[in-house]
């Protein structure tokens, strides 16, 4: 019902353009000139033969309304015209084209109307010197097959903006609630991209060659524990997301350290959020000092754990 | 009428909210520009009263990048056992200390090119504000009986690839390839600060609209596109927007502007000012040459809007109806007064000497031999401190 009321309201005259050739009160006015439009072409005369139509998204139906109308005020040397013909052909082809393909131009460069501008192969242009006598009748349903097709399109621009948006606050979630990605990290994540960005992005981060800060803690010999930060790496591994909001994340990867005394350490860790958890081996070339398994715990975890106790204590 | 709706895209360097209306920002430069055709904008007009401007800005996400990174250093021990840890641990506390002089000096080219989860991610900032207002004007258009208006996009420097890599993937993508799924599950995207609670709730809407709709991709649909100091030919990372066509057909964009200085030295490295067109003999291809020094920064938004030769065409394509040909044709008669071609502004009077050294300075940096990425970094860098000194 809105719909049908809206076209009614248009059939009035208030139709108008943002571009040169306008629709005003029933007239076309371009090159600063007012030109009679055939009653038959009035937008009121054809919103209101074709408004059941529209209504039902019977769009092809309308274009045919449209480019009968306009023919049948020609004469059959006017029809015979190329670029009547063309104009023509187009209206009856207009489900399957753009609606800019109906737009009515002014270049200022050259002072002209311009008709059909985007069409790769043609387009044709007139002087406003030099405006044919058919160019209010052209402009007029030119005009009203684009606002026709532009009621088509019109709710989809809305679903295009949701799945743009909601695309682009998943990959700003990402950079902003995700793991953070050192340089070489955030390059090599980049490459797995595919090459549109309505692809969806990945809810499994690589880690390469990832530092990590923690504590080892020697779990054969509390006494050589070492409690000073460390820096272990993480040679590869990976991260995933629970969905796309990217503020949780459990993982796993490689670990190797060298902090400790007792040699290069290499093992495995966890990861839930930013709480790491693994185990090194660190085997020992140094006589009278045993091989050993560390634990590394990440900064964030024993930060957390010394938080708990000291809560406990008091 | 609606108005037109026109968005700025922002270059290399630090924009905060509000950088297009800033002094030096592009709505202040066309303020200004429009006093020089009094009969056609009367005193007190702003450029917002004939167009409804769309700030674009993308830089706080190469904030991000870079708070990251710090944040990251930041956690590492000072002595980590790993000789190289230690090397990226200095690189990173240097890059977030100085991040600001690290994005003017041209930082923020090397992160949208060399990064390709970051372009992805500027490139949807771009388009979920472009496709939301664009969908916006359809709705008010409708509740308003009114015609779409037009869409213009101004962009400057980098910007110039990143909204024509932003169209490209708008206008070739399938966004609409979930509509079915959609409907049978409704969107659960939060409200954005691009979308009313009231679109989300009139979703329905939308499927029983795109019931309508074949299987293709739904253009961009802009109307004009200025590309000022176009930096695309050697940065772009997407296909090519300004000659992409419809599924029909037609060119998604209808009118491009190529608009580059003589002596700019950026566009000249990126390839923009020799642009051949692109679209053969169509007239919807427009290079634009200036010649005009009236900053030592010749680079800058500010300075290539001024010019008649430019504005005229924004001001011809997007506030037309009131922008006659009459006013048209003597901006371009203006812009070929010697003011617009030669030293003027508050360079005018410079001493002959200085004159020259800053035109060999603008020379030398085009000359230079290399690699172009690095050329453009040591002419962003030139432009935004040496020139002129």
């Amino acid at each position: 019902m809105r719909t049908t009321i809206s076209y009614l309201m248009l059939s009035f005259g208030i139709l108008s353009n943002a571009c040169a050739a306008t629709f005003q009160d029933g007239q076309i006015k371009a090159c600063d000139i007012d030109f009679e439009v055939p009653s038959t072409l009035q937008p009121a005369a054809i919103l209101n033969a074709t408004a059941a139509d529209i209504g039902k998204g019977h769009f092809v139906r309308v274009y045919e309304y449209i480019a009968h109308t306009f023919e049948i005020t020609l004469s059959d040397s006017e029809r015979k015209t190329k670029d009547i013909d063309t104009l023509i052909s187009n209206i009856l082809k207009a489900q399957a084209l753009e609606p800019k393909y109906f737009d009515v131009q002014h270049d200022a460069e050259v002072g002209r109307e311009v008709f059909f501008l985007n069409n790769q192969t043609e387009e044709f242009s007139y002087s406003c010197k030099t405006l044919p006598s058919n160019f209010p009748k052209m402009a007029a349903v030119s005009l009203m097959t684009q606002w026709v097709s532009n009621q088509r399109d019109s709710g989809l621009y809305k679903e295009r903006a949701l799945n743009v948006v909601k695309q682009s606050i998943a990959h700003e979630a990402l950079l902003k609630n995700g793991l953070a990605m050192w340089p070489w990290e955030l390059w090599l994540n980049g490459k797995r991209l595919g090459p549109k960005d309505f692809d969806p992005l990945f809810l499994t981060q690589w880690i390469f060659m990832r530092p990590t800060a923690g504590i080892e803690i020697n779990t054969r010999n509390r006494a050589t524990a070492n409690f000073d930060v460390s820096v272990g790496i993480e040679p590869i591994g990976f991260v995933h997301y629970s969905d796309q909001t990217y503020k949780d994340w459990w993982g796993a990867s490689f670990l190797a350290t060298s902090t400790t005394q007792a040699g290069i350490g290499v093992g495995g860790l966890l990861r839930w959020n930013n709480y790491v958890l693994g185990m090194t081996r660190h085997e020992s070339n140094t006589v009278g000092v045993r091989s050993s398994n560390f634990l590394f715990i990440g900064i964030e975890l024993y930060d957390y754990a010394n938080k708990q106790r000291g809560e406990m204590t008091e | 009428m609606p108005k037109n709706i026109v968005f700025f895209v922002h270059g290399v360097g630090q924009h905060k909210t509000g950088w297009s209306t800033a002094p030096d920002g592009p709505v202040s430069a066309l303020n200004q520009a429009m006093q020089l055709y009094p009969k056609c904008f009367p005193a007190g007009k702003k450029l917002e009263d004939y167009l409804e401007v769309v700030e674009i800005r993308y830089d706080d996400i190469f904030d991000t990048v870079f708070d990251r990174w710090k944040e990251l250093a930041d956690t590492l021990p000072q002595n980590s056992g790993f000789g190289w840890v230690n090397a990226v641990k200095e690189l990173m506390t240097a890059t977030g200390g100085n991040k600001e002089l690290f994005l003017r000096y041209g930082g923020d080219v090397l992160l949208y090119c060399g990064f390709e989860l970051v372009a992805r991610i500027v490139r949807l900032r771009v388009n979920s504000i472009i496709a939301t207002k664009i969908y916006q004007a359809h709705l008010t258009a409708n509740a308003n009986n009114e015609n779409i208006p037009k869409f213009g996009v101004i962009a400057h420097s980098l910007g110039t690839t990143v909204i024509q890599d932003a169209l490209y993937q708008l206008a070739t993508g399938n966004w609409l390839s979930d509509v079915e799924q959609n409907a049978a599950q409704p969107s659960k995207i939060q409200p954005s600060p691009y979308l009313t609670e009231s679109d989300h709730n009139t979703y329905q809407d939308v499927i029983r609209g795109a019931k309508v709709h074949q299987d293709r991709p739904l253009p961009a649909n802009i109307y004009a596109l200025f590309l000022v100091s176009n930096t695309a030919p050697l940065l772009k990372r997407s296909g090519d927007y300004i000659t992409l066509p419809t599924p029909s057909g037609a060119y998604d964009c209808d009118y491009v502007y190529n608009i580059n200085h003589e002596f700019d030295p950026v566009s000249r490295i990126c390839g923009g000012s020799t642009m051949i067109n692109p679209r053969g003999n169509l007239s919807s291809w427009r290079s634009v040459t200036t010649h005009q020094i009236h900053e030592k920064n010749i680079h800058s938004f500010a300075h290539y809007l001024s010019n008649p030769a430019v504005h005229s065409r924004i001001f011809s394509k997007l506030i037309e109806p009131v922008f006659t040909d009459n006013h048209f044709n003597e901006a371009i008669a203006l812009s070929k007064a010697q003011e617009w071609n030669d030293f003027g502004g508050p360079l005018a009077h410079l001493e002959q000497a200085a004159k020259q050294r800053l035109l060999d300075q603008l020379r030398s940096i085009v000359i230079q031999q290399g690699k172009p990425e690095a050329l453009l970094r040591d002419a962003i860098e030139a432009l935004a401190t040496r020139i002129g000194d």
